[in-house]
């Protein structure tokens, strides 16, 4: 089994492009993405190789158990796959990608209308400066939060990224999410009784 | 708050399952599979295709009233897949052979020049089915629809979307249908239209050819409705309760403006018609709301809440 570290700021999941020998040639993210778009299958599995890590740091965040992680993660993968011909610049990839994951994900919260319980999770994580008490309020706290709120706390404390990087990904404007954030941060504040 | 979330993504690890890479295999295999169905659909739907507008010329010709002469049509061979071009009694046409454990595998939107053109795709135990099975088409107003009553279809796994450039089809969804041996599928339109719907084999298709019709005048008239609620069960039980346990003769699922569904029990030529109709009703003992809703028409029915 291998452990990750949930937080990877931005050389994950936006990451700065990560590249690749395929062939004797040198491909980032952009060359696959194009390769992959024109219908180059091996192209599109180098792609997922490079984020798998972050695809399923993502998928886990929203459920927090494993099985229902990885329906979300191969729901998302078959999704890209059969429209990948239909993203309009390979610059954006990653971008569309991660829409395509949070979708995903949403769906399966509302399908299965289950709040997801951090409690068991915790049990066997590693430490850090954080208690295992605190850690379990605050993920009961983000799990209280709905889907909009929650996506933006864990894209930018989980994921890494920016607030204009979380906009572009959720087509929305850039105020938007600073307010979505701003009402997240203090529902989280009053849940953890700080004001 | 947001250093304290900071720490927190940093202190937390989880396991990366050994199986991540077979899922994502599995769901590229899937997805490569998914592609393969679709490109043989699409080269059976453009033979159907071609072998529908043969039958639309031919018709155009001026023998497309008789319906001696459809009735010959029927079973002609050699018309790439074309079983037969249904006709119409009134607002009704049925087609298919009586089968069981279909799905609805795909539901394809093509625009050709003037026409548009909607295949219902068929499968049986995953593989395209040969033939469709028993399955009625209606034909509505207020909005004008058709539904696709498809009986021995067991499940949808076709991902159902309106098509997004379409000048005819407002909409393409199911309806909450409680007998788990057929399914319904409604086809609605943005303005007046012409169709012609035709049975398709080998593989089993249900074809929809839509083209554009002169704009006719509808009067005013007064639904009495339910409120809106999201797809789910309950829609279900109110269709039903108002058609066996109060006899409603017209009573059908809609979907307004806002994609929720509700549920009419009859348009009624006056307010005053649809009131009286409600006071029988609550005599009765009706014990979920109705309401009454004036429609003229126009092709979107209205959100109304609880």
């Amino acid at each position: 089994m291998v452990l990750i570290k949930l937080f990877c700021p931005l050389t994950g999941l936006m990451g700065k492009d990560r590249s690749y020998s395929k062939g004797g040639l040198h491909l980032d993210t952009k060359e696959l993405a194009w390769k992959a778009q024109k219908g180059d299958h091996e192209a599109f599995g180098l792609l997922m190789e490079n984020r798998k890590e972050a695809i399923y740091r993502v998928a886990y965040s929203y459920v927090k158990n494993r099985e229902d992680a990885l329906d979300i993660v191969s729901e998302a993968v078959y999704k890209a796959f059969v429209s990948v011909r239909k993203l309009k610049n390979p610059d954006y990839f990653n971008t569309w990608f991660t829409r395509i994951l949070i979708n995903c994900a949403i769906n399966h919260l509302n399908k299965n209308k289950k709040l997801a319980s951090f409690h068991h999770t915790v049990e066997g994580e590693a430490g850090g400066g954080v208690s295992r008490e605190e850690k379990i309020d605050l993920y009961s706290a983000i799990d209280s939060l709905d889907a909009g709120e929650k996506t933006i706390i864990i894209l930018m404390y989980l994921e890494g990224f920016t607030l204009r990087e979380i906009a572009e990904l959720l087509e929305c404007p850039l105020g938007t999410v600073k307010t979505r954030l701003n009402k997240a941060l203090i529902s989280l504040r009053v849940k953890l009784q700080e004001v | 708050m947001s250093d304290r979330l900071k720490d927190f993504g940093k202190s937390v690890d989880i396991e990366l399952p050994e199986d991540l890479d077979g899922v994502i295999y599995r769901a590229i295999e899937r997805g490569k599979l998914d592609m393969r169905r679709k490109k043989s659909r699409v080269r059976a739907f453009k033979g159907a295709m071609c072998a529908v507008f043969l039958l639309a010329a031919v018709f155009a010709a001026g023998v497309n009233t008789v319906p001696a002469f459809a009735e010959a049509m029927e079973g002609i061979q050699g018309l790439a897949g074309i079983v037969r071009v249904l006709q119409f009694d009134r607002d009704r046409a049925a087609g298919g052979e009586l089968t069981d454990g279909q799905d609805i595998g795909a539901v394809d939107w093509e625009k050709g020049g003037e026409e548009e053109s909607i295949l219902v795709s068929l499968l049986a135990e995953g593989s395209p089915a040969g033939l469709p099975g028993s399955f009625e088409v209606l034909k509505e107003q207020y909005p004008g629809r058709l539904v696709l009553k498809l009986h021995g279809v067991r499940g949808i796994s076709a991902d159902i979307t309106a098509p997004e450039n379409s000048e005819y089809v407002e909409d393409i969804y199911r309806l909450v249908t409680l007998d788990d041996s057929s399914q319904r599928l409604v086809v609605s339109f943005k303005k007046a239209v012409d169709y012609q719907v035709a049975e398709v084999e080998d593989p089993a298709g249900i074809l929809l050819t839509i083209k554009p019709a002169a704009a006719e005048s509808l009067p005013e008239l007064f639904s009495l409705r339910t409120p809106s609620l999201e797809f789910g069960e309950q829609v279900g039980v109110w269709e039903e309760v108002l058609t066996w346990e109060y006899g409603g003769k017209d009573v059908r699922q809609l979907k307004d403006s806002q994609g929720t569904f509700f549920v009419e029990e009859g348009l009624y030529e006056s307010e005053g018609e649809a009131l009286d109709r409600l006071g029988e009703l609550q005599e009765m003992g009706l014990d979920f709301p109705l309401m009454v809703e004036k429609v003229d028409g126009l092709y979107s029915r209205e959100y109304m809440g609880q």
